[in-house]
């Protein structure tokens, strides 16, 4: 693992035995959990210390931080999705899936979570403050997701290997479908404020979506707006 | 008195003793086979409520996976399906629905006609008017119920149509040429003039006035038609071999014969090119060009005046199946009928092709405005090539060969399609959310938002923030919908995967890999392009 700075000086952070599947850096902390491909997580802290926070087990599909760095969600292959508390290094089972995890998209106040899994379901909750998720309520979306990104007022796009753009609000559970043709999509972002969201396909088209007309498409009010 | 009566009549106590005893037992037993039996009922009652439960269950079941079937091939169908469910999960239902409507929910279905549908146009009043080899004119109403105008349509259902007069010409009765008023929903009676005009071409001009007829004998006419029931001869003539006619501007028209294209003018000068094996054709809604193609796929373009070729190119490696100027460029949209349809930009010699049928194209046609390109083909698909959007939106449900497609317009904006069966159906314009802004040779891998403020000075005639992506040999662009694409940086190397911000938010960089040699991150500033190389392919995404 190495850290770059932007005039290209390289700094070894640590080395270990295994290939490095996925990594979260803690900027807040100066700090780093990364996951390798036997399945074990890592925290390396400020130090370069760095010690096992859990595995080897099922592979580390997805780690996602949420925006106050308190806590990372871990997504494995077995379709567990777990949250580490970065403080106390406590973890907590957050969803446990029949699929493996594929994606963990969250909104940037970190309320509303959104678990893809390679069966064909997303899975998407108003999440809690802290590491109590069992009374967590799920709502299960059907789309085969390539790739997603919620906004910041829990409208949620999804891409799919079939070519179709869905929006759903979470909010008012509302759907838009956008068909674009056969191409695979394979990338959306969203800004920052959640008025526009790009998807990227292989064809090399890049298809920019004006979401604040989608909303209007729904018949969904938002808000947010952030700048 | 009574012990005393018991003692004295003991055998007749004791008889009346067990049968009171044998009457209790009798109606306790009784009682008891009532509640048995009214158990049973109950049990049976509450098995039946569940087995219905279960069926509905299945039912319910049954009818998303049916609607979700029929979104394939007829969306229209699987909103019916669905209207029926009351089944518990209604987020699946609410997304079949928004599927469905994505895909194309027809506005109007109806089936006016017995036959081949060949025209069919939309009114202010929501009617929908349509001509069919089956001889007859039907106006079909938005609530899907139509009505028999006309029964006088000679079986070949040729016919031209007026916009800007709402005249309709055809052939009838069957070798008169009628005219319907869609304005005033009435036929005209047939004059004089155009009784056996027996016509193999009809035409009228861009703004109606004018009507070009060839008969079978190669006379072409063109009569004054601002008075409908009272036309005016202005031209005759004879063209040798003549078999069909078409207006290229107010005072020419097109004459195609066996061996080529003949430009008529009402003064009676006459041009000729040669362009044999001749399909179908055009002329420009603004300016003196036309367009031609054969059943070999090869098209030009005839420019005037003086009348020359001003381009020529093979657009399909088989037949052309439909040929149209777009309004407002100078370009050309094709149909091949083996499934492609593009745009042929004649001046640059630039062929676009845009969609594909499986299997075959039928028809295609252009909207007034030229912000659509609408064709037909495969199994009875409807395309939409949105030229705003540079989208398609695929329409499914007829089942059966398309036979005509009518474009949107200002007074009825639907698009129509009829099929061999004799439906039609009207569908609504593509919803504009979303556009295709960049279209790149190869495939964008990453993307990220902008959002510096120094950047979004610096291109603050940009309505949109602005945007980075990568793709395989470029680090990133600046973009936005008003902008197009800025190039702010290039030569990225062989393989990139990812793309990230610094904490700062000023400093994007881009991760690559490559299976021969050692990756490289790279970073980017305004100024500056670092390459610090690694020592091994990186395996970790920042993402």
């Amino acid at each position: 693992l190495i850290r770059w700075s932007p005039t290209g000086n390289e700094t070894l952070i640590t080395t270990t035995n295994q290939p490095i599947d996925r990594f979260v850096h803690l900027s807040s902390l100066n700090s780093i959990i990364f996951a390798t491909s036997d399945g074990a997580l890592w925290y390396t802290d400020r130090d370069r210390q760095t010690t096992p926070l859990g595995g080897p087990g099922p592979r580390v599909n997805r780690i996602v931080a949420r925006s106050d760095e308190r806590i990372v969600y871990c997504g494995y292959a077995d379709g567990n999705v777990v949250a580490v508390d970065t403080g106390s290094r406590r973890f907590a089972t957050v969803l446990r899936a029949a699929g493996a995890i594929g994606e963990i998209s969250l909104t940037p106040d970190d309320r509303t979570i959104s678990i893809a899994t390679n069966d064909g379901l997303i899975h998407v909750a108003e999440l809690p403050g802290g590491l109590a998720f069992d009374k967590t309520t799920w709502v299960k979306l059907a789309a085969r997701a390539r790739h997603q990104a919620l906004a910041p007022d829990g409208l949620l796009v999804v891409l799919t290997p079939e070519g179709t753009i869905w929006l759903y609000s979470t909010s008012q559970r509302r759907w838009l479908c956008l068909p674009t043709g056969p191409a695979d999509l394979r990338r959306v972002a969203i800004s920052r404020n959640g008025d526009t969201a790009v998807a990227l396909d292989v064809e090399g088209r890049l298809i920019w979506i004006d979401l604040d007309i989608a909303r209007s498409v729904m018949g969904v009010e938002t808000e947010l707006k952030m700048e | 008195m009574l012990t005393h009566w018991t003692r004295r009549h003991r055998p007749l106590a004791l008889t009346v003793i067990a049968l009171l005893g044998l009457a209790i037992a009798s109606a306790a037993f009784y009682i008891w086979a009532i509640a048995a039996e009214r158990d049973r009922a109950d049990i049976s009652e509450q098995q039946a409520m569940r087995a219905q439960a279960s069926a509905e269950t299945a039912l319910d079941e049954l009818t998303l996976k049916h609607a979700q079937l029929l979104l394939t091939t007829d969306p229209s169908a699987a909103v019916d399906a669905l209207a029926t469910y009351r089944g518990p999960d209604a987020s699946r239902a609410n997304q079949i629905r928004a599927e469905a409507t994505g895909r194309g929910v027809a506005v109007l279905r109806a089936v006016p006609h017995t036959n081949n549908v060949r025209w069919a146009e939309g009114t202010g009043d929501d009617a929908v008017f349509s001509l069919s080899s089956d001889g007859t004119i039907a106006r079909t109403r938005s609530d899907g119920t139509p009505a028999v105008v006309t029964r006088n349509v000679a079986q070949v259902a040729r016919s031209s149509y007026s916009r800007p007069r709402r005249l309709l010409a055809y052939v009838c009765n069957p070798t008169d040429v009628c005219i319907y008023d869609i304005r005033s929903d009435a036929p005209i009676p047939v004059p004089t003039s155009l009784q056996g005009a027996r016509a193999v071409g009809i035409s009228f001009s861009s703004d109606g006035s004018l009507l070009a007829l060839l008969s079978q004998a190669s006379v072409l006419r063109i009569l004054d038609v601002t008075d409908p029931a009272k036309p005016l001869l202005r031209f005759s003539r004879t063209i040798e071999g003549g078999n069909d006619v078409k207006f290229f501007t107010a005072s020419m028209v097109a004459v195609t014969t066996g061996q080529g294209i003949t430009f008529v003018d009402l003064d009676g000068d006459m041009t000729s090119f040669p362009w044999s094996e001749s399909s179908f054709w055009d002329a420009h809604p603004g300016e003196p060009l036309f367009t031609a193609a054969t059943i070999r796929g090869q098209a030009l373009v005839i420019e005037g005046f003086p009348l020359r070729i001003a381009a020529r190119t093979a657009l399909c490696r088989g037949p052309i199946q439909g040929l149209r100027f777009i309004p407002g460029r100078r370009a050309i949209a094709y149909a091949c009928r083996e499934g492609t349809v593009g745009i042929w930009d004649f001046e640059r010699a630039d062929t676009r092709p845009r969609l594909h049928f499986e299997g075959h194209t039928d028809l295609m046609t252009v909207s007034p405005t030229g912000e659509y390109i609408i064709a037909g083909g495969g199994q009875g698909t409807v395309a939409v090539l949105d030229l705003s959007t540079d989208l398609t939106t695929t329409y499914k449900g007829h089942g059966f060969r398309l036979t005509s497609l009518s474009p949107p317009t200002s007074e009825y904006p639907f698009v129509i399609s009829t099929d061999v069966s004799g439906a039609l159906r009207t569908w609504p314009l593509p919803q504009r959310f979303a556009k295709v802004v960049v279209r790149s040779d190869s495939a964008f891998h990453t993307a990220i938002f902008e959002h510096r403020r120094s950047l979004r000075r610096r291109f603050s005639r940009c309505s949109q923030p602005s945007l980075r992506l990568t793709k395989r040999e470029i680090l990133a662009h600046m973009i936005s919908t008003m902008c197009s694409l800025y190039p702010v940086t290039a030569h990225c190397s062989p393989r990139m995967v990812s793309a990230i911000w610094s904490n700062s938010g000023h400093t994007p960089a881009c991760l690559s890999s490559a299976s021969s040699r050692p990756g490289k991150a790279l970073y980017h500033n305004s100024s500056s392009l670092q390459t610090p190389g690694m020592s091994s392919p990186p395996v970790v995404t920042a993402d």
